[in-house]
Parts: C-alpha cells; structure tokens; sequence
C-alpha cells in the first residue's frame, strides 16, 4: 500500500507542479471555472424543466444513453495505441521494483483525483438537481453512486483494453472496434433510422441512464437496470484483475507529459512535436522542392507547408466547416445579415493570431537558421505574411461567396469586413511577436502576446468596424458603400505594408 | 619571407552584459584565414555569447566585430555569406525531412539550384545520411540531427565555419570524418572557429587558442606560446596550462 500511495503522490505532484509553478495557469484555471459555472447551471436548470414537464422518459432515457455510450466510444479509442506512460514513469518507476498492478492503481487513483479538479461543478450540479426535484436522500445517494461507478466502469475498462492492446495488437484491435462501432449505434439512431430498438438492448449506458432518470423522477430504479449495471461494473473490476497481473511495463509506449496547466514554451513545443507527428503523415505528399523560380515564392511554399504539418492548416480548414454550416444555416432561416457577420468575424479574427501563434512556437527554435544565414529579413516577414493573409482571407470569402449564391445576399460590405481583418490581424499580430522576440522580451508569456497583438488588432480595425455598423444602420446606396469600401481596403493596405517593413526591421532586433 | 596572413574575424573590446552581469568585459579576438582556432574557457565564461555575437544572434553593447572587410554592425546581412554556423544544441525545423532542410537553408544562402543539390547530395552521403533523405528531421537521433546541422553550415561552402561544441552527439566515426572534411577545408584558405570543451580535440585540432575567463581573454597563441604564458613546461597539455591559468584568473579574481 505504501508503494502505491508514494507513486501516487508522485504522480499528483507531477500534474499539479506546473499549477504551482506559474501564476498563469492558476489565472488559466480560475477563468476556466468561471467561464463553466454558469453554463452547466443554465444547461442544468433547462434540462430539468424540461424533465419536469415531460411524460415521455423513453426519450430522455435514449437521449442520456447515447451521450455516455458515445463517452465510452470515445474511452475506448484512447485504448488503441496500448499503454502509455510519461518518460519519467519509464526511466524511473518502471525501472523500481514495483508491480504493474500497484502502478495501474496508483495511475487510477490519481487520474480519479485529478478528475475532480475539472469535475468540481459537481457539487454544485448535483445541489441544484437535488434541491429543484425536491429529491431523497435515497435518490440523490443513487444519483451519486452510480455516476462515480460508471466512472469508475469507464477507467478500468480503458485501462485492461489499453494492457490487452498492447500485448495482443491485431486481435484487440478488430475486438475494440466492434465495440466502438456497437457503442456508437444510439448516438448514430438519433440522426439516421437505425432499424433496432437498442434501448431493449443490454447496454451498460441503457442501464445507468435509466438509474440516474429514475432517481431524478423520486422513483425506484427497476432491479434488472441495478443488476445489469452491477455486472458490467464486476464484469469490468475482474477484467482489470486480469489485465493488471501483465507485466506491461516493457509493451508501454512513450507519451510527452503535457499537463493542462503548464503554458511554457517548452511544453507548446512538445505539443507542437505530437501534432507534427500526426498531420506530417498527410502533410508529407507535398515537398518542399528548390524548383521555385522566386526566394519569396520558396519561403512561402515553405510556410504553407509547416501549416500543413504542423495541423494549423487543418484547424482553419476545421473552423471553416464549422463556420460554414453556422452561417448556411443561419441566413437560410432568414435571420439579419449583421448576425451571420458577427460570426465571420469572429473567425476572421481568431485565425491570424492563431496562425501566427503556432508560427512562434514552432519556428522560434529554429529561427537561428533565417537569422545568421544573410537572408534579407524581408523577404522572410512577407513570405509568412503573404501565407498567413492568403489563408485568413480565402476560407470566409468563399464562405461569402458561397452566401452569395444561397442566400443572394450582397457580397461587398463582408467581403471588405473579412480582407481588412485578415490583412491587419496578421500584420499586427505577426509584428507584436516579432517586437517581442527582441532583446529583453523573449521571456513574457505567449497569452500575454495574444492579449497584446489582439488588441492592437482591435484598435485598428475600429475604423473598418465604424464604417461597417454606419453602413448597416444608415443603409447607404451601392456608390457609397463602394466609395467607403476603397477607402477601408486602401487603408487597410497601407496598415499591411508598414507593418510587412517593419517587421523586417523589427526581426533585426530579435537575440536568440 | 612568410607571407602575411589576413584576418577574416577581427573582434575588438567586445562588451555584452545580461540583465546587469557582464558576459564580456572587452574581449578582443583574432582569426586568420586558413586556421583553425579555439575557444576554450569554463562554463559561463561567454563562449557561446561571443560566437553569437558574430553571427549575428546577440547584439553587443560596445566594441567592433569584423569579418572579412565587413563591419558586422553596419553590414549586417553581407558578412553572413562568409559564414557557417553550428550551434551546439541544435534545433531545426522538425516538420521539414532531411533532404528539404538542407535545400531551404542551400535557398535562403543564395546556392545556385543545381549546386544545392550536388551539395546537398555529398553531405547526405559523407554523414550516412542518404537514408534518412526523406525523414523527418523530428525523428532523427540527436547525433543525426547534428550532422545535419553540420551539412547546413557548410552548404554554401562558407570562408569561416563557427561551431560550438562541434562534436557534441557525434559517434566517433562521423567526428573523424568531420576533422577529415575541416582539415580539407583548411587547405583551401578556408578558417575554422570553434568553442569547446574537449581539451584534447582543441588542442589537436586548432593552430591556435584562447583562454576566456569571465568574459575577459587570459590567453591566446599556439601551444608554445600558452607553455610560455602558464610556464607548464614544454611538455604540459593544454588541459594542464588551462587549468592553471584559469585558477589564477580566478584568484586574481
């Protein structure tokens, strides 16, 4: 007990250190807190009037069971790569004599206890849930005790899969897909007429959900869904026996340790690491070749493949899917072209500094390269600048343009809105970073930046915003509004250009 | 008459300080053409920030640095062209595979295309590295990745090559055949500047060294003329002469 309880401590003070080690992420953690509470309250109070008022539990019962069997779908891909552990684990606990099963018990308690740091609006969603259903102490008892067994179901089952995974790959892999496929059908019947009635169906969800619904209606839940739960939950407990005597250790695979609270550049970079692992694998069917007949073409080629490797591209490409079915969606129902803008906008504005956040994480430590081989910096400042623009700009004009054709909205004004957006957010973020890789600055911290750079952004953008919010109150005619969107671009431009020569100033400044 | 030899690094009363500690406190230097010299100095005694300087990566606070004809601080993109550097850790952009480093650093070094890839083409092979062409750069060993590095600064076949810890993750192997290619190198006019630790390699390798310590030069020459300055006697090595010249800069101190 001893051993598990020292691995445990260890483990926790390893989570939590970078918490301690940077005013930051305790900033970072109380925002997290505040931006949640009110969300799960009033999602909360929403769904219990709804429960109140409804008579068909059937519904909500399928509705709950395929979100936790979605959840367990999702538990179970993290099974596929097998054991994992943090180099640290490997070099020293693994080398200790200590056993897998002692490991895996400390890894559960102290992934249980870390859990609870983000699952503390609990209480308060439980306090709410309790006093709006005027519930017993029996049903609340209920409510609580299988939530956490259902928890607990899900990390025992990851855990012996993850094991099993490792030691007897192919087998394991056909056995959790099956699994996955089988658990993601209730979510799958909520879209598309999936012939099978899979409530009737012995699903470890089916059963919790109509636990927790009955505790929440102050009745008794029936015996076969405590039963059916129980087994699962023993069926899991004497998986994980199994699992657990494995000595896994030499089979484990070795995963960066990325804490939610560390935002060093160090630990950015590690995550910058696993995502060029990952998208390289698509990312590599372009290459960089010398065959550009311009240096400036070259460097772009250059950065536009690093968005593909690094996974910025596929972000943006990621955030215009979603922001293209938001604005078909929303001005397909009629609703004000200022509403559909706001939300270009919004993801006009949240790419450069996106961008040109990665583009610091990932080139800052091989900066060097550019700085002492008598490249004109220039030339370097417009490449990324150009690549950055050009992405920004091209996924909400075709958004626009899309609108265009749907909608028959006219294009001119959010045309207009999304290419001065995209050319000063990318020009004013890309100098701020710049301006804060010089001598003296290297060390403040990457939100600190964003917070600056966005700023700056939202100064100059003020003017285009002006002439936006007068064209859309005062309803000027078509000369106008093309007079005043000359102007906006004309400004714009001249915004790009001294920021792209600044930039190759600035980028002179820089110390490594 | 032995003819006279040209500077192609001339650094004069160099000062830098960080955040109030000074790293250097007037360092002045000098590197011929056709050389190899030496920075030799303890942890902390501003190697690194001195080649940083050079190449450009720091900007100092008092003094002048030449290179060739170039005044580092008027000219600051020319001088580049003469030189190669390698860093002693190195980091290089983990999304590019192997073969795509070395033709942007050959692009952005203004290589003409076919030369970078006959270039690009030798170095690959000399540090057995032809197989990992299309790699990427993320998953080569730390010995690799050096090598790599190595191939880049030395890709637009630079005047003075600037290496810090030159050797640092190379198997034995590839180390002899980077002293093969920099002895090469020497014999065509071309100079090689390097900071190390390894008493042993500077002291083989370099035709001249100089002691740092505390920002400041307690010595420089050939071998004969640091036994002269430490008096170790004919025979001491330079581990000897610079231990006991650094422990009287220390007492001095």
């Amino acid at each position: 007990m001893g051993l598990i309880f020292d691995v445990y401590k260890l483990k926790l003070k390893v989570f939590f250190g970078s918490l301690k080690a940077s005013k930051l992420s305790v900033i970072l953690l109380l925002s997290y807190s505040l931006a949640m509470i009110p969300a799960i309250v009033g999602i909360l109070i929403l769904s219990i009037d709804l429960i109140k008022e409804s008579t068909d539990l059937m519904f909500y019962t399928n509705t709950l069971s395929a979100i936790l069997s979605t959840f367990l779908a999702l538990n179970l891909i993290l099974t596929y790569r097998g054991t994992t552990a943090f180099e640290y684990e490997q070099d020293f606990i693994f080398t200790s004599h200590i056993k897998p099963r002692k490991y895996l018990i400390a890894s559960l308690l102290a992934e249980g206890t870390a859990s609870l740091l983000f699952l503390f609006p609990l209480p308060i969603f439980l306090a709410i849930t309790v006093f709006s259903l005027n519930l017993s102490v029996t049903a609340t008892l209920s409510i609580f005790v299988s939530s956490f067994l259902l928890f607990l179901f899900a990390s025992l089952v990851r855990s012996s899969f993850s094991i099993f995974g490792a030691i007897y790959k192919t087998s394991m892999k056909t056995l959790t897909t099956i699994l996955i496929i089988i658990l993601l059908f209730p979510a799958a019947s909520i879209f598309i007429a999936v012939p099978i009635n899979y409530v009737v169906l012995p699903y470890p969800t089916t059963f919790t959900a109509q636990i927790l619904l009955s505790s929440l209606a102050n009745a008794t839940s029936s015996p076969t869904s405590v039963f059916g739960f129980s087994l699962y939950v023993l069926a899991s407990l004497v998986c994980f026996f199994i699992a657990s005597k494995r000595n896994f250790f030499q089979f484990t695979y070795t995963v960066p340790l990325i804490s939610a609270f560390d935002m060093s550049m160090r630990m950015q970079t590690m995550k910058a690491d696993t995502n060029i692992r990952f998208f390289s694998k698509v990312g590599l069917k372009i290459a960089l070749t010398s065959e550009s007949k311009s240096l400036l073409t070259f460097l772009m080629k250059k950065e536009f493949i690093r968005m593909l490797r690094d996974g910025s591209l596929f972000v943006t490409l990621l955030l215009y899917i979603i922001t293209s079915i938001m604005a078909v969606a929303v001005s397909s129902r009629g609703i004000p072209v200022p509403i559909w803008l706001f939300l270009l906008v919004i993801y006009s504005f949240i790419i450069p500094p996106m961008l040109v956040g990665n583009w610091r994480v990932i080139e800052m430590k091989s900066l060097w390269i550019p700085l002492t081989s008598g490249l004109n910096l220039s030339y370097l400042a417009r490449s990324m600048l150009y690549d950055f623009t050009i992405i920004a700009s091209t996924v909400p004009v075709a958004i626009i343009i899309v609108l265009t054709f749907i909608s028959g909205i006219a294009p001119l004004i959010p045309l207009v809105l999304v290419i001065s957006v995209s050319m000063i957010g990318c020009s004013a973020n890309l100098y701020m970073v710049m301006h804060f890789l010089s001598r003296g600055k290297r060390a403040t911290p990457s939100i600190m930046i964003s917070w600056v750079s966005i700023l700056l952004s939202a100064l100059l953008l003020s003017p285009i915003y002006v002439f936006i919010v007068f064209t859309i109150l005062w309803n000027f005619s078509l000369a106008v509004n093309a007079t005043l969107s000359v102007f906006s671009l004309a400004y714009s431009m001249l915004i790009f250009r001294f920021f792209s020569k600044a930039i190759g100033r600035k980028a002179l400044s820089i110390e490594l | 008459m032995l003819p006279e030899r040209s500077l192609i690094v001339q650094q004069v009363d160099v000062w830098k300080a960080y955040d109030g500690v000074q790293a250097l406190q007037g360092l002045n230097l000098e590197v011929f053409r056709g050389e190899t010299f030496g920075l030799v100095g303890p942890n902390g005694a501003g190697k690194t920030t001195t080649m940083k300087i050079i190449v450009g990566l720091l900007r100092m606070d008092k003094g002048r640095v030449n290179v060739g004809k170039f005044d580092i601080e008027k000219n600051p993109y020319e001088y580049k062209r003469l030189i190669g550097y390698v860093p002693e850790m190195v980091s290089l952009p983990d999304y590019l595979t192997t073969g795509e480093f070395l033709t942007y650093v050959g692009k952005i070094r203004n290589v003409p295309v076919d030369v970078i890839e006959e270039r690009k083409n030798f170095f690959l092979r000399i540090f057995d590295l032809e197989e990992r062409r299309d790699s990427l750069i993320l998953s080569l060993s730390r010995g690799m990745k050096q090598k790599t590095a190595m191939a880049a600064g030395l890709i637009h076949d630079p005047d003075l090559l600037i290496l810090d810890e030159p050797f640092y993750g190379i198997d034995p192997a590839g180390q002899r055949k980077l002293k093969d290619l920099f002895n090469k190198r020497l014999l065509d006019n071309k100079s090689i500047f390097m900071a190390t630790h390894m008493l042993d390699t500077a002291e083989r390798m370099c035709d001249r060294v100089a002691i740092i310590h505390n920002g400041r030069k307690i010595a420089s020459g050939d071998m004969k003329d640091l036994h002269n300055l430490s008096k170790t006697g004919e025979d001491s090595t330079l581990e000897e002469v610079f231990l006991k010249l650094t422990q009287e800069a220390e007492v001095a101190s």
